[in-house]
């Protein structure tokens, strides 16, 4: 499996530019904000969207080359795309939002059974929850025998607290259909659990693209840093990168005389449900320090404590890569 | 009371929604899918709206009468249909036109557009598109549309009277009966057929408000943007 993406299109003052490749299996992964040019990209791939210039290419098939004027509808795509509302057929049943798709309505049970929805066969969408709702969409696409799957936001219409479990499931769907995925979202977490490969996407631009551990762990640019949740980004002069990004986690509440500890005033206590954000304020700046519910229980504002910094976790950034 | 007239409404109203019916469900959907163009086709289709009927009546008589080649080919053929009842229907089919098209439009335009995307990418041609998807969703808009277009064809008056004229048990529809009733001075039958043509209108629009919350309720189980 090979899926070569680059493209560029413009809207009004936004200008993506997308560029990546896959060449085997896997998930990949694109994180960015909302707005940011992702949901484009897919329908781009998908052929809902046209783009300005570029090429698209799956498994040595040319989707879309703007110098070869080839521009392939979605239908002779197979390219699968999960919307982030699933966009079920609201008139038809679960059964038959399947069957539509098929040449031979025989099979419809195989998918059924596939993706665990024997017993809802009859159900209309609008019955069903949001996970059975996401295993219709699933089931319809692969009954469309897809060489790509395109997942948008998938999970954005599901309650937080229900998410957890569908991403299990999905994973466990993913594992069992063994198509190369391409997945979208606004949340690390989601794409960490779901990808082995991520993209940055900030603003229409391409930033960090590597392994998740590589660019969880050691992000280049402001975009990545932020988007894996790096709350402290300070800009430096005279180095040769703009930025340093040191993780809330990285910063701990000390009392004892190690070498790389700075001294600051509490400025705010943001507490959460199982720990504690301290907003300390250093040379102008604010910096934010994770600690346990129990850390530093009698930490008060205004009161000045000093803080260890885990230097393995100090990003150096810079604004592009 | 004479029937004829109210019969003959129901007739022309009739023949002439089945025949706005496909007329407007596909100009609404051509449209909605054209790129280029589309406000200026949007305003030749929703003209009629606007218009005089008088104007329209006066459109229709250069169009159908002997001046033209149509007008005086129909005519030599046998099929001329000014002062017929094929005028009467022709009148109200422009007439009724721009509620049919508009309605039905704005039906497709409340479907989730991800709907007709992803049948694309699931392979689905457009006309399967159009008639498993589209057409099912917003099928109790286009039934409104079509309950609005016959009570309008049912009320038509101003360019049936023109192109039609108001021929008794011919041309003369329930409409046209109140007008000659009055001018003839004979107030009771006037009455009588006002009271008819309310009758049916009411009903109509109470149709319609019915289809309409089913229309929404749809849109309530997904099928909305």
């Amino acid at each position: 499996m090979t899926l070569l993406v680059d493209i560029e299109k413009k809207i009004g003052n936004f200008h993506l530019k997308a560029a990546f490749t896959m060449d085997h299996r896997e998930n990949f992964g694109l994180l960015g904000e909302s707005g940011c040019g992702k949901s484009m990209t897919l329908k781009c791939i998908a052929g809902i969207m046209r783009p300005d210039k570029g090429k698209i290419i799956l498994n040595d098939r040319v989707l879309y080359d703007s110098e070869k004027k080839i521009n392939l509808s979605p239908q002779k795509r197979k390219v699968g795309y999960l919307f982030q509302d699933y966009a079920l057929f609201p008139n038809m049943t679960v059964e038959q939002n399947i069957a539509v798709v098929l040449k031979n309505k025989n099979r419809t049970k195989e998918y059924l059974e596939q993706f665990y929805l024997k017993g809802l066969e009859k159900h209309y969408p609008s019955m069903l929850s949001g996970g059975q709702r996401q295993r219709c969409a699933i089931a319809r696409m692969m009954a469309a025998q897809p060489e790509l799957l395109l997942f948008d936001e998938p999970f954005s219409a599901v309650d937080k607290s229900l998410r957890w479990n569908l991403e299990l499931q999905i994973l466990d769907i993913l594992d069992k259909i063994k198509k190369p995925v391409i997945l979208v979202s606004h949340d690390r977490d989601e794409i960490y659990h779901l990808c082995d490969r991520v993209g940055i996407l900030e603003w229409g631009q391409m930033r960090d693209i590597g392994t998740k551990e590589e660019v969880f762990s050691h992000p280049k640019t402001v975009a990545a840093a932020r988007m894996i949740g790096c709350e402290n980004i300070l800009p430096v002069q005279g180095k040769p990168y703009a930025y340093i990004g040191i993780p809330a986690h990285a910063m701990k509440f000390t009392s004892d005389q190690s070498k790389s500890q700075i001294k600051g005033k509490v400025v705010k206590i943001l507490k959460e449900s199982n720990e504690k954000i301290v907003i300390i304020r250093f040379k102008d700046q604010n910096l934010y320090v994770r600690m346990g519910k129990e850390e530093g229980e009698n930490i008060q504002i205004g009161q000045e404590i000093k803080i260890a910094i885990n230097t393995s976790q100090i990003w150096e950034l810079n604004a592009e890569h | 009371m004479d029937l004829t007239p109210i019969l003959l409404s129901l007739k022309t109203a009739a023949a002439s929604t089945f025949i706005t019916f496909f007329l407007g469900v596909y100009a609404a959907w051509k449209t909605a899918n054209i790129k280029y163009g589309k406000g200026l086709l949007d305003a030749v289709f929703t003209l009629p709206m606007v218009l005089p009927p008088t104007v329209i009546g006066f459109f229709l008589l250069v169009f159908f009468g002997k001046n033209t080649w149509l007008g005086n080919w129909m005519a030599e053929n046998g099929h001329g249909i000014i002062f017929t009842w094929k005028g009467a229907v022709i009148a109200a089919i422009v007439v009724s036109f721009p509620l049919m098209y508009r309605t039905t439009r704005s039906a497709f335009e409340q479907l989730n557009p991800n709907l007709i995307d992803v049948g694309r990418t699931l392979g689905l041609s457009r006309t399967k598109i159009f008639w498993k998807i589209v057409f099912p969703n917003c099928f109790p808009g286009i039934l409104g549309a079509a309950i609005l277009t016959f009570s309008r064809a049912l009320g038509e008056f101003g360019a049936t009277i023109m192109i039609a004229g108001n021929i008794p048990g011919k041309t003369q529809t329930a409409a046209l009966a109140v007008y000659t009733a009055m001018q003839t001075g004979n107030r009771e039958l006037a009455y009588q057929w006002v009271a008819v043509i309310i009758c049916i209108s009411f009903v109509a629009m109470l149709a319609m408000n019915a289809v309409n919350q089913r229309q929404q309720l749809l849109i309530r189980k997904g099928g909305a943007k």
